[in-house]
């Protein structure tokens, strides 16, 4: 199958068109920067082990911070265009204007990546971690992997669902078994332990060793369990879409 | 050689018949009708793109270049007419500026304006811009002047004209026939039973010529029932029409859920199709007989007649007329 680098190119365009005339598609990875800085105004700065704290400050607000950024931003930024194209019938002018879908993934994929990456880079200073503690290329290739990953299982809902509705429907309940890994590997070792072969575990565990100043080294399990994830996840989609096709509606 | 040829297509979806007995030819720069359901003109798109399969009969097509519009296909409201012609100019590769074809398809003063701020007419101009970016050959079009303003009709008109000069074959499908004499030159109706059948239809300008070279021979077995609507007329067989109604004092001709007026009188009607098989069940009333399927009775004067069709038309007869009726068809 040979793709077309100026259909891609145009449909990037198209996006960040569209991106620019609807800001609101934006307020997720704003918000997640936003919400950081109003939780560490809010909750003490302490380190973990101090007065018995379970987790320092600023390594739960970058954790916390991430995950709502490449889950919930992720997840929707790239599930609810492809469900409200389908609802308003614009993805069917598209396809019979000989964009394939691959080339309409590929393009749509550019500018949500763009923006969690670089909104996963913000969140630092907004958490309070200093840069000097941080492995850039670590940190981006593990946030820039997880968000692939978001990004998937967005389309995944996308394609499967028909309308805007369903997809928020069907995204809720991955979006709160996201948001909350950081709160119950906190809580619960056991659970923590179950926790860190997800990709929202990962995270967790990047952000704490950044926190904590001990720095983060790749490890086997990590690095499986997000090559499984998005191994997992790429091949659910195609499954999904070859199954459903990209407009079902 | 024609664009597309169509011979004996049957497709068949979830074990109920769709189409069936599609026999055309699409040749270049025609301007085709077809009525038809919105479901079936769906299918009918799919198969002359390649989407589907006919399940049976064969469908030869010369061409890839065919795109479809449907009736529901949306625009990206947000965005400006011609940012969004812009972005599939770049999908299509067309090299000219796109500002110089504004002018043909009436988009000069709304260049910059969102589309959602454009009225029905208008976006059906932009979609119509935006496949011909595509330089396409056969362009399918489903229902394209069904809210339409009356300027807006003539602008598309136009539009039309251009994509004719540009060699585009363009197929329309609706479910009305009196949107379809607006934009087509060539007029077929789907009949769910007997397939796709043409109906006749002359240009005002070609029935004034044509009465130069009339001849004097007339044959004398053929009679259509005329309608004149906008600036053509369109002939009925006596077997496409299901009765013929007087209303205000106008004879109306019924075709399943359409109506078409005629200038002749229900007496001349009646005078002319009676050797067609049409009855004068009553004063308002001319039916063909053949669809006529059941005769009910309510009350011990009052007697109905009720044709075949999904909407069980009934018709009043009145008790001298039954005799009539009777003695004509035997029964």
């Amino acid at each position: 199958m040979s793709l077309s680098y100026r259909k891609i190119n145009a449909v990037l365009q198209l996006k960040l068109r569209l991106m620019l005339s609807n800001l609101s598609v934006l307020f997720p990875p704003i918000f997640s920067i936003v919400f950081v800085i109003a939780m560490g105004n809010l909750i003490p700065d302490v380190d973990a082990g101090d007065a018995g704290a379970p987790f320092s400050t600023s390594g739960f607000l970058l954790s916390f911070g991430l995950i709502f950024n490449i889950a919930i931003a992720g997840i929707t930024m790239s599930s609810s265009p492809i469900a409200e194209e389908k609802e308003k019938h614009t993805l069917r002018v598209l396809m019979t204007s000989s964009v394939k879908g691959a080339e309409y993934f590929i393009g749509s994929m550019i500018p949500i990546l763009f923006i969690l990456v670089l909104t996963n880079l913000l969140l630092i200073p907004a958490s309070g971690v200093s840069f000097a503690d941080i492995p850039v290329p670590t940190y981006l290739a593990i946030t820039t992997l997880c968000s692939l990953i978001s990004i998937l299982i967005g389309y995944i809902i996308g394609v499967y669902a028909k309308n805007q509705a369903q997809a928020s429907l069907m995204s809720t309940p991955i979006l709160l078994m996201l948001t909350s890994t950081p709160v119950l590997k906190a809580f619960d070792e056991n659970l923590a332990r179950f926790l860190d072969y997800s990709y929202g575990g990962v995270l967790s565990n990047l952000s704490d060793s950044l926190a904590a100043g001990n720095g983060y080294e790749w490890n086997l399990t990590d690095a499986s369990v997000l090559f499984v994830w998005l191994a997992a996840a790429l091949v659910i989609f195609i499954y999904i879409y070859k199954k459903n096709g990209l407009d079902n509606g | 050689m024609p664009l597309v040829t169509l011979e004996n297509v049957m497709k068949q979806e979830d074990n109920t018949t769709v189409l069936k007995n599609i026999n055309l030819m699409i040749e270049e720069q025609s301007q085709i009708g077809i009525k038809m359901t919105n479901e079936e003109s769906f299918v009918f798109f799919k198969l002359l793109t390649g989407e589907l399969t006919p399940s049976s009969g064969q469908i030869n097509s010369e061409t890839n270049g065919i795109l479809m519009e449907f009736t529901e296909d949306g625009l990206y409201d947000n965005l400006s007419v011609f940012s969004y012609l812009d972005i599939f100019k770049k999908i299509a590769y067309f090299k000219h500026p796109l500002k110089e074809f504004s002018a043909i398809f009436s988009l000069s003063d709304v260049w910059d304006t969102k589309i959602k701020h454009l009225s029905f007419d208008q976006k059906k101009r932009v979609s119509l811009f935006r496949m011909s970016l595509f330089s396409p050959k056969l362009l399918l079009i489903q229902s394209p002047l069904s809210h339409s303003t009356v300027e807006g009709i003539e602008l598309y008109k136009k539009a039309l004209e251009y994509l004719q000069s540009q060699n585009v074959a363009i197929l329309f499908t609706s479910h009305f026939l009196e949107e379809l004499v607006l934009v087509s030159n060539e007029i077929y109706r789907y009949n769910r039973n007997t397939g796709l059948e043409k109906t006749d239809l002359i240009n005002e300008s070609k029935t004034e010529s044509s009465e130069l070279n009339d001849t004097d021979s007339k044959p004398s077995s053929v009679y259509k029932v005329s309608s004149k609507m906008a600036d053509k007329t369109i002939f009925f067989s006596p077997d496409e029409i299901d009765f013929i109604e007087s209303v205000n004092s106008v004879s109306t001709i019924r075709i399943g859920e359409e109506y078409f007026p005629t200038a002749l009188t229900m007496n001349e009607l009646e005078e002319k199709l009676t050797r067609f098989g049409f009855f004068r069940c009553h004063r308002s009333y001319l039916v063909n007989l053949q669809r006529v399927s059941e005769l009910v009775s309510y009350s011990k004067n009052s007697y109905t007649l009720i044709l075949r069709g999904s909407n069980k038309v009934n018709l009043p007869i009145s008790r001298n007329r039954l005799e009539a009726m009777r003695a004509l068809i035997e029964f």
